[in-house]
């Protein structure tokens, strides 16, 4: 048998607990609440309150479903902070196995590229970036793709280390198997670690790209995350507060999610 | 230890330059800034006399040289939106967000130092694990939350049910309320790192036996674990003073409070390139310090452990 057949197969398995399966029916009502959800735009049935006229978390300002606001929010959210921190987690998965080269000036560079990436806040990189490059959604995912790129950089640095230098990896490496195989086996053996990390790269990109659209840096209003919703309703919170009371609530409920399910695996 | 202390100051100098740089071209490369700040249908006299008092006049190159210079001087030109030097615009708002951020910084402390007494005395004394759970729980939610939502929750509780205003010019609660925003999470990060020191640092039998031998947990925190969670998160904590930072940023915004946080959005929307580059400069001095010093701290820290 080869080396490469007897290499540690480690996969992340889900986790068959309340909290996984409620997020998963979570999920799956909000597809189905956007499908089922009212969009009309009814003048006559202007911030009407929860459970009147057919709306089940009321209207807004021009007499639109807030359900339905929140769930196109919540899933624009959802894809633009779970899809860019995915590609951050994999890019510092690059960086932290690249910072383990053989080459000293390679490993060099990359330890250099993480500590700066570690010592200057995100938010601070988003602003100027989004303010010099505009705000499209793809700037803004590109920026985005860089969140947390050192906590994975430096999970798989440390992780990693202990593969690379072990008996597996050697056979791999004198058996000749090519390098990207050999990188899907140092991911397969850093996932259990990757993973939750990818839950708080995740919270902290959704947190980013709120706090930019709140701003007014981040994405426009005809394409509505739920850091838009909240800078929208902010603008008109005395007059009516319940709809930035459901934004609020609902982004605060993302954060609360990740962090737990980071916080069960990492400890 | 000159030597080390040339080479922090090289460091420091190097990282802003290159951080200038960048943002230097950056900004000009986006757009015309004269352009950008003038409103549209300026004649194209009158354009080239404020791109003349703007310094925008000349080649990138000159430009750039330029800039230098008058940055060697300690000069950051002046500012485009306030018409003043930039140096004494950012000067003006740098004091309010200072105030808040050591608010935030006194208010992080006391959180973190009293969860984590409490989370001592609960893994030493075998004693209180549901409350000490709930505590770290409340901790989680804290953190995850950050400072953006727990501004937005403020605004909403204290703003909406209890009737406070938060108007920048009347508003009389946006300081104490801002610094709360900021230092919670901040302290929660740490009291997390606290309640799993404490457990694992009684693991250790030598610290069981020290503290089984007296009953004075006061005294076993002070002397056993403090020490020891000082020195773990002293780099930690300077690194995560410029999180901090970032944070009273978007909280400034929220609460309305008149700091360096509404200076930046302002001076980049309304491309005030001179003011944007100062508070580059002043985020990149700052990040490169808290990373040479939280180095520093790191060796000192594995010499005195190796």
């Amino acid at each position: 048998m080869t080396a490469e057949a007897m290499a540690p197969r480690r996969v992340v398995r889900l986790d068959r607990r309340w909290l996984a399966i409620a997020g998963a029916v979570g999920l799956a009502g909000l597809v189905v609440a956007i499908a089922v959800a009212d969009n009309r735009m009814d003048l006559s049935a202007r911030q009407l309150p929860p459970l009147t006229g057919g709306y089940v978390l009321g209207s807004d300002q021009i007499g639109r479903s807030l359900l339905r606001q929140i769930c196109r929010a919540s899933v624009i959210t959802i894809v633009l902070g779970g899809s860019a921190s995915l590609v951050s987690v994999f890019i510092g998965f690059l960086l932290g196995l690249g910072s383990l080269s053989r080459r000293r000036f390679v490993r060099g560079l990359l330890t250099i590229v993480i500590d700066l990436k570690s010592g200057l806040p995100t938010f601070f990189v988003a602003l100027l970036l989004g303010a010099i490059f505009g705000q499209t959604p793809v700037f803004l995912f590109t920026v985005l793709c860089f969140v947390g790129v050192e906590f994975s950089a430096r999970a798989t640095k440390d992780n990693a280390a202990e593969f690379v230098s072990g008996p597996m990896y050697r056979a791999l490496v004198a058996e000749n198997v090519p390098l990207a195989r050999r990188a899907a086996h140092v991911l397969l053996f850093v996932s259990p670690v990757l993973a939750p990390l990818w839950a708080l790269v995740f919270l902290e990109a959704i947190l980013v790209e709120s706090g930019l659209s709140f701003v007014g840096l981040g994405l426009r209003p005809d394409l509505a995350s739920l850091g838009v919703l909240i800078r929208e309703y902010y603008r008109i919170v005395l007059q009516d507060g319940w709809p930035m009371v459901l934004a609020t609530t609902t982004l605060g409920g993302f954060c609360i999610a990740l962090f737990h399910m980071a916080r069960r695996r990492l400890g | 230890m000159i030597g080390s202390l040339a080479q922090a100051f090289l460091r420091i100098a190097l990282a802003s330059l290159g951080v200038v740089t960048v943002v230097f071209f950056a900004l000009r490369i986006a757009g015309d800034p004269v352009t950008i700040a003038l409103p549209p249908g300026t004649p194209l006299d009158v354009r080239e006399i404020y791109r003349k008092a703007w310094g925008l006049d000349g080649t990138l190159a000159q430009q750039y040289v330029r800039f230098l210079a008058r940055l060697a001087e300690g000069d950051l030109g002046r500012s485009l939106a306030f018409d003043r030097p930039a140096t004494a615009v950012i000067a003006e708002y740098l004091g309010t967000t200072l105030r808040l951020v050591l608010g935030a910084v006194a208010i992080a402390a006391t959180s973190a130092y009293v969860n984590a007494v409490f989370f001592w005395i609960s893994a030493e004394k075998r004693r209180y694990a549901r409350l000490a759970g709930a505590l770290g729980s409340l901790n989680a939610v804290i953190f995850s939350l950050s400072d953006f939502v727990l501004a937005i929750v403020s605004l909403l509780v204290f703003g909406l049910l209890l009737g406070v205003s938060f108007s920048p010019d009347t508003g009389r609660w946006n300081f104490f309320i801002g610094s709360f925003c900021v230092g919670l999470p901040f302290g929660a990060y740490f009291s997390l790192i606290s309640r799993r020191l404490a457990e694992d640092h009684l693991k250790d039998p030598r610290i069981r036996f020290l503290t089984d031998a007296t009953s004075t947990t006061w005294r076993n925190f002070h002397v056993l674990f403090l020490p020891a969670l000082l020195n773990r998160c002293w780099s930690l904590l300077l690194l995560r003073m410029v999180w901090l930072a970032a944070g009273t940023f978007v909280v400034e915004n929220v609460l309305g409070i008149r700091g360096m946080g509404y200076l930046t959005i302002r001076s980049v929307a309304q491309r005030d390139l001179n003011v944007t580059q100062g508070v580059v400069l002043l985020i990149a001095i700052l990040s490169v310090v808290a990373n040479i010093v939280a180095d520093t701290l790191d060796r000192r820290a594995s010499r005195s452990h190796g």
